[in-house]
This record gives structure tokens, C-alpha cells and sequence, in this order.
């Protein structure tokens, strides 16, 4: 059985192959003799050509039409703006009935006030309520304008000039809120493609403003150097672009969350070793700690040149709105046309400048 | 809308173009010049690098002593401007103790509050009497006072909506609100020309950001459509909720929103709106209660209504208004509420004192009287600045008019030239406008009498003319001296 099928396949094969090269089959074209199989290989390759040059089947785009886009919008459902209230959020604050000194009026009760970061005890200050009120006949409440267009008064001029010869800086910048210093500052230096190594227990402006700069953000332990460290070796080796990139270390002088002191002298220790800037945040320790209440630097006993940004809230020590900025002369400038430092508070302001008065006088 | 006529357009461009070409070569040399000087702070990335600040340094410097003039008096009618010098070519400007009085066209002092008041001074003062005049803590930790409690209250009253939740400043409170109220898988449809605040919160919410053109209800409708039947990008899912953003009165083009038709359109399609009020509240409306009242919109048809009171009322600080649940939401969320330093009390009396007297409360109608002048003066000085031939936009009843400038060495002319003559302005340039449309700023206040309005007109006409940006032929008086004449015959 199997004999007999190899014996029909071989003659089938050979009669194949006798047609092909029989005589008949072979042609000469310009002396080249063609045999019958080059025949079958030509339309193998005439018919793979052909299949190749057939556009692909794809289903044809359709548009929504006007009627769907209709039914789609009727469809659409949005969520409401807000989620349901629960118990906890009707809960009210306290309501002061009197300044927010250390004593002070709740319902008609007088209790004593842990709650304010009166540090100072500037609320109440009787010389300093009458230069209020001396100033606010001459100028006004409100500033009526952004610095740049009139709402620049020669007393911001004036106390900008107090808080750097106070703290011994070149220069200083006076921002409107406080809070709103920190997210100004950090993005106005820190670009997209810039490294900044901030704590883990920054508040949460600080990580608003680190949001808003779009930089590559690595976070190190809460007041730990020895991660401070090992965070700064691991973003610096081995990163050749690193010397071109800008560099930031942000971190605060007494953190808003967790009540502790940065160390200052380690941190500028690292910071010369892998060439990073130093942005402080003093808005609980200005007026707090050094020995003439100059802050961070004082109580460690380092050059405040060292640090390259100074930011502070004015709503803490100093009982006031806004905040401040200083640094180097340069660092000021590009703060002037970074447009974040709108309008701006006159009354609390003369207020401050008092009180810087005070401390020279202190 | 901006008319920019060819030729002036290819003038401000060659403009431009020099400026940009003389910067470049400045910068070249100081490469040259610095090259043997080696690096002051070695292995420190620069601040900035050469192109970002290029604009900065090169042009805006040049006209920098337009900018940030400072004053020794409150932003009223009349300011003293303190005179600056420049020894270095404008890098560095000095103080000095010159100080000239003059009529001040560019303060935000709508209603005439900057100055003191007789009716809101004494209460102030009061008030910081007794509250101080900080609180040392944010709202919920005590920095709540009376005044606060009355102020949210007035405020949520005066606008017509059931309830208000106050910030201590107003660039703050939209930064701070839109992400409270729109997170990742929402959508916002802002205007193209809306304010800088704005644009930053609806970054910082995480939410997909279109834009429509600016004033266009008809392509609002477009987006809108278009986006709730496309769905979220890449997945399609359908969008949580939708936030269209418009602004009261566009304090660069001076013009007042379509609101009814904006209205219309939300509703129909179900988005929520959200009222940015900064410039039109207390300034505009027959009671003042700002664009809805004007145009005549309900309240409660917008969800959410924003404003400042650092215009009209001569304060400082925001407000949203909406209603009861929202606020409350807001007052447990919002990070400007819960870590932010509350407004100071007597900046608080200062806007009860004014809304006050704005609704007649005091017992007196000096409000309507205020809203009145301002209304009257605007009208007339847009009047008689059309008539001189000035490009100037804005709508009727708007007090905000902006006049063409367009070149930008016309920019520190103009301004240079007025202050000689005793009236301050303020000029305005890119990054604020587009970059071929540079304008001054005319901001009229109820505190400008007629005489002062008329030495403001017969300034700008002499400087217009010096300048060269009287771009309209000029209504003649001979025209109508010609049609009397005939009368007459």
C-alpha cells in the first residue's frame, strides 16, 4: 500500500519535471534560456506584489452626529459641588468677643488664650495701637492697587529697608499674606526639571508651593541629617547634570506640625559640601529664638549670608498680615518681577515697622 | 474688541524686533566681557538662566521707573508721588525726598473708600481699640472674632446669597477655593483672558483645563458639548462635574461678561458656574451689588459668586458667597481657611462700615450718591476720550478704560509725560497683555470731582498728542458748529 503510493508520487513528479524542462516549456530570451519553474516563481511573485500594494480593510470613522451629541448631554449626570455634610463639618469655631491677647472673652466667659501664636505679646501693645491709628488717618486702610501700579507705600519701602538692616541681609521683599510668602517664593526660583529636597513634616503651604513649581520633589526624614545626608549623596552621585541643574534644600526653622528646630549648623554643613541652596521658612521663629530674637541663624550662632532664602509669615511673633522674603540682592530682584505679591495690607505693616523699632530699642 | 490697523501692527513688531536685536547684543558683550572674570560661586546652578529673564532684563528694565512708583499719602483723588532717581541706566532706582501731588487715574479706589472716611474711620479705629489690630491665628483656632461672624453675614446679604466664608487675601481665596470644589476627573472652561489667580488654582486642582474664547457664549456651548460627549481624556469615562469660569469685569479689557447668555448655557448643560466678582462688586449695579444686578441675572442662578474688597471697599481680603452646604464644606476644607492668618479685625470694620454705607444702613445717602458719581464720571471721561479719538475699550457704566498704546516705547512716554504733568497713570505691557498690545489703564473713582476729570482729559489729550496714539479721527466740535449754522440759516 504505502509502495504504491510512493511509487504514484515519484511518477507524478517526474512528470512534472518533464513538462517543465521539456523543450517546449524552455524559452530563449536575448540568449538566456528560462525554464518552466522561473515561470511559477514570476507569478508567485507577481501575485505576493499585488496583495501588498491593496490598502489594509480598516472600519470607517463615523463622527458622533448632532442628535447623539444631544442624547449624551441629556444623559450626563454631574456630581454635586460639594459631598454630603456630616456632624463634624457643622461643627463652629469659637467666637472672640475681644482682642486675642492672653486673656480673652468667649460667650461672655474670660478664659486664657493657648490657641494664638501671639509669641511676643505684641497684642494690646498700647504705643503700638496709637501708631495704628495715627497711620491709618494718614493713609488709609487698603492700598487700592498691586505694588507695581501706585500701591507701593514709602512705609513698606521703609520697613522692607528695617527687616534687612535687622537681620543683617542686603535685601528684602514684603509680601502680602502670610501663608502665601512660601507658595510665591518656591515657585518663583524652583522650575520644572529643578531637584528640591524638603522634610517630610513641611505645613502645608510649603507643599503647596512645591506642587505648584513642577520640580523633581525627593522628601527626607522628619528633622533627621543623618537621611538628610544619605538623600543628598544619592541625588547628587553619580548625576553629571547635576552641576548644571539648580538645587534646594527647603526646610523650616520650627515646624508648624511638629514643634521641633531644624539644626541649622548641619544643614549648612551639607549644603557647602553638595552645593545646594538653603530656603528657611522662620515664620514661628522669627522673634522667638536667638538672643535678640534674629531667628534661626542667631540661635545657632551661624552668618545668616549663608542661608540663601529667608521666608517668614508676619502672623505669628510680629501680630500682624503678611509675610517677608530676603536674601541676597539678586534673590530680592527676581522676586520684584515675579508678579505673586499683589496687593498688599498698609495698616498691619506700619504696625510691624514699630515693632522692629522696638527690638533695636530692646 | 481690538481693531490693530496693519501698519501699527508691523511698527510695534520692527519695535519689538530692535529691542530684541539690541538685548541680544548686550548680552553678547557681557558674555565677552565676563569671560576672563571667573565663575563667582563655583558648582552653583545660576538663578536664572540667560534666555528665561531675557525679557527682564532687556526690556522691562528700560522702562522700569514706570512701575512700582511709591506714595506717601492714602490712594485717593489726588496722590503724592515720591520722585525717584537712577544712577546706573534704570537698574537700581533711589528714593528721594521730592514728592509731587498729583491726580491719581490708576488706583482701584471705585467708590472713594481709600481715603478716610466719616463714617468708617471712627468705627475703625474703634475696632482696633478693641480687637487689635491682628489676630495671631487662623479661623479655626480662635482668630474668629464678632466682627468676622457680622462680616460673613453683611456679605452673603449684600450679594443676595444664603450664606459667605471670608480670606484674608483675594488672590488667595481663588487659588485656594477652586481646588477645594475640583479635583482629577473634572473639567474647567475658563475664559482666555481670565485673571492670573484663577489660572493658578485651576493648575494647582489637578482638573483638565479648557478654554473658550473670551465673552463667546456660542463657543462655550461648542466646548461644552463637545467635551460631555468625548468624556475624561484617554479613558472617556464621563466627567465628574464641570466648573465654567467667568470673570465680572475683565480688569484688562474693561468689558462686562455676557452673563444671562452664559447662564443659559450652563444650565442647559448642567455645569456649575463660578462668578469671579474683584473688579464689578460695589462699583457696578444700581445698589452696587456688582454684574448681576446690572444685567440683571438672580443670584442664586450662579453657584458660586467670589469677589474682593480690596476695590471698592478700600480693604483687603475675598469672599465666596453660595450656598449653605458649600460654605460649610469649604469652611472644613479649605486650606486658606485652616491655615491661613484670619483678616485683621479693623480691615474687617472697614468693609462693614462701607457695605454699610453703601446700602444706606448709616442713615444717610451717601451710597447712592457714590454709586451715582462713579456711574456719571465713567460715562462722561469715556465720552470725551472717545470724542478726542482715543482707542478705548470697555463697555458703558464699566469704570475700567483701557486706551491702546500698542508700541512699546510709547509705553514709559506716555507715562513719563503725564507725570510731568502731574497726573499718574498706569501703563500696561506684556506679560499681562499680549505682547502687541500694550495699554494704559484708566481706573475713574467716585472721589474725582468734575474739575479734577476735566484736568485728567485736558492731560491726556496734550500727552496723546505728543505720543502719537490718537488712532480715531477726532470728533470735531466744527461738525456740529457747521449743523447749527445751517440750522440757523
Amino acid at each position: 500500500m504505502a509502495v504504491a503510493v510512493a511509487n504514484m508520487t515519484t511518477a507524478a513528479l517526474d512528470w512534472v519535471s518533464v513538462k517543465f524542462n521539456a523543450p517546449l516549456a524552455g524559452m530563449v530570451v536575448f540568449g538566456v534560456h528560462i525554464h518552466g519553474h522561473l515561470i511559477v516563481e514570476v507569478l508567485l511573485i507577481a501575485v505576493i506584489l499585488f496583495q501588498l500594494s491593496r490598502k489594509s480593510y480598516k472600519p470607517p470613522k463615523k463622527p458622533l452626529t448632532e442628535k447623539e451629541i444631544d442624547d449624551l448631554c441629556d444623559e450626563w449626570a454631574p456630581e454635586p459641588l460639594h459631598p454630603p455634610i456630616t456632624e463634624e463639618m457643622l461643627s463652629e469655631p469659637p467666637t472672640l468677643e475681644s482682642a486675642a491677647g492672653p486673656h480673652t472673652i468667649i460667650d461672655g466667659k474670660e478664659v486664657v488664650n493657648f490657641a494664638s501664636a501671639n509669641y511676643l505679646g505684641l497684642i494690646g501693645n498700647e504705643k503700638i495701637n496709637d501708631s495704628c491709628i495715627g497711620s491709618l488717618e494718614k493713609y488709609g486702610v487698603g492700598s487700592c492697587g498691586p505694588r507695581g501700579f501706585y500701591g507701593t507705600i514709602d512705609v513698606h519701602l521703609d520697613c522692607e529697608a528695617r527687616i534687612s538692616k535687622f537681620l543683617g541681609t542686603p535685601d528684602s521683599i514684603l509680601y502680602s499674606y502670610g501663608i502665601s510668602t512660601i507658595f510665591s517664593v518656591i515657585p518663583a526660583f524652583c522650575k520644572k526639571g529643578d531637584i528640591i529636597v524638603a522634610d517630610e513634616g513641611v505645613h502645608w503651604a510649603v507643599q503647596n508651593g512645591l506642587y505648584l513649581s513642577r520640580s523633581t520633589i525627593v522628601y527626607f526624614k522628619h528633622n533627621d541629617m543623618s537621611s538628610l545626608k544619605s538623600t543628598l549623596e544619592k541625588v547628587t552621585r553619580g548625576n553629571r547634570r547635576a552641576e548644571k541643574i539648580r538645587r534646594y534644600i527647603v526646610v523650616e526653622a520650627i515646624y508648624q506640625n511638629s514643634g521641633q528646630i531644624a539644626p541649622l549648623d548641619e544643614i549648612i554643613r551639607l549644603k557647602e559640601k553638595y552645593r545646594f541652596r538653603v530656603v528657611l521658612d522662620e515664620s514661628h521663629s522669627f522673634g522667638v529664638l536667638g538672643s535678640s530674637g534674629r531667628g534661626l541663624a542667631e540661635h545657632y550662632g551661624v552668618p545668616v549670608e549663608k542661608i540663601d532664602i529667608i521666608t517668614a509669615g508676619m502672623g505669628n511673633a510680629l501680630a500682624t498680615d503678611g509675610g517677608f522674603c530676603t536674601g541676597s540682592v539678586r534673590v530680592v530682584d527676581h522676586q520684584h518681577l515675579c508678579l505673586h505679591f499683589l496687593l498688599v495690607l498698609q495698616l498691619p505693616l506700619l504696625i510691624i515697622w514699630r515693632r522692629i523699632q522696638l527690638f533695636f530699642q530692646n | 474688541m481690538v481693531r490693530l490697523p496693519y501698519f501699527t501692527a508691523l511698527t510695534t513688531l520692527f519695535s519689538y524686533g530692535l529691542l530684541f536685536a539690541f538685548g541680544q547684543m548686550r548680552d553678547l558683550f557681557r558674555k565677552i566681557l565676563d569671560l576672563p572674570k571667573s565663575k563667582k560661586v563655583q558648582g552653583y546652578a545660576p538663578i536664572c538662566l540667560g534666555l528665561e529673564d531675557f525679557y527682564t532684563r532687556r526690556l522691562f528694565l528700560r522702562a522700569q521707573d514706570c512701575f512700582g512708583r511709591p506714595i506717601a499719602s492714602a490712594p485717593d483723588a489726588w496722590i503724592d508721588v515720591v520722585e525717584r532717581y537712577s544712577n546706573d541706566n534704570n537698574k537700581t532706582l533711589h528714593r528721594t525726598s521730592n514728592i509731587t501731588k498729583c491726580l491719581n487715574l490708576g488706583s482701584y479706589n471705585y467708590l472713594g473708600f481709600a481715603a478716610a472716611d466719616e463714617y468708617c474711620t471712627p468705627r475703625v479705629i474703634e475696632s482696633l481699640k478693641q480687637y487689635s489690630p491682628g489676630t495671631c491665628s487662623v479661623r479655626v483656632d480662635g482668630g474668629t472674632t464678632k466682627l468676622h461672624t457680622e462680616l460673613e453675614e453683611l456679605a452673603a446679604r449684600f450679594v443676595g446669597k444664603p450664606a459667605a466664608i471670608l480670606f484674608g487675601m483675594g488672590y488667595v481665596t481663588n487659588s485656594a477655593i477652586i481646588p477645594a470644589l475640583i479635583a482629577k476627573g473634572g473639567l474647567i472652561i475658563s475664559d482666555s483672558l481670565n485673571h492670573n489667580s484663577i489660572v493658578n488654582g485651576a493648575r494647582g486642582s489637578g482638573a483638565t483645563v479648557r478654554v473658550f474664547q473670551h465673552n463667546t457664549p456660542s463657543h462655550l456651548e461648542e466646548v461644552l458639548r463637545e467635551q460631555i460627549a468625548e468624556g475624561q481624556p484617554r479613558t472617556h469615562r464621563p466627567w465628574k462635574k464641570i466648573i465654567v469660569i467667568v470673570e465680572g469685569i475683565y480688569s484688562m479689557e474693561g468689558e462686562l461678561c455676557k452673563l444671562p447668555e452664559i447662564i443659559a448655557v450652563c444650565k442647559k448643560y448642567k455645569a456649575y458656574t463660578y462668578l469671579d466678582e474683584a473688579h464689578s462688586i460695589g462699583a457696578i449695579g444700581k445698589t452696587g451689588r456688582g454684574v448681576c444686578e446690572l444685567l440683571g441675572v438672580d443670584p442664586a442662578d450662579v453657584d458660586i459668586m467670589m469677589g474682593t474688597f480690596t476695590k471698592s471697599f478700600g480693604s483687603c481680603g475675598g469672599y465666596i458667597a453660595a450656598s449653605k452646604e458649600i460654605i460649610q464644606y469649604l469652611k472644613h476644607t479649605c486650606p486658606a481657611h485652616l491655615y491661613g492668618t484670619s483678616m485683621s479685625p479693623p480691615a474687617v470694620q472697614q468693609v462693614i462700615s462701607a457695605i454699610k454705607v453703601i446700602l444706606g444702613e448709616d442713615g444717610s445717602n451717601r451710597g447712592a450718591q457714590k454709586l451715582a458719581q462713579i456711574r456719571d464720571n465713567s460715562n462722561f471721561f469715556r465720552a470725551e476720550l472717545h470724542k478726542m479719538g482715543f482707542e478705548v475699550l470697555g463697555d458703558e457704566d464699566s469704570p475700567v478704560m483701557p486706551i491702546m498704546l500698542y508700541n512699546p516705547a510709547k509705553i514709559p512716554a506716555f507715562s513719563r509725560e503725564c507725570l510731568k504733568q502731574n497726573v499718574a497713570v498706569v501703563t500696561v505691557a506684556f506679560p499681562a497683555t499680549p505682547l502687541l498690545l500694550a495699554r494704559a489703564r484708566i481706573c475713574i473713582s467716585a472721589s474725582h470731582s468734575r474739575e479734577d476729570l476735566m484736568r485728567g482729559l485736558e492731560v491726556l489729550s496734550k500727552v496723546g498728542d505728543l505720543v502719537g496714539i490718537k488712532y480715531f479721527p477726532v470728533e470735531s466740535e466744527n461738525s456740529h458748529a457747521e449743523a447749527k449754522l445751517k440750522k440757523l440759516d
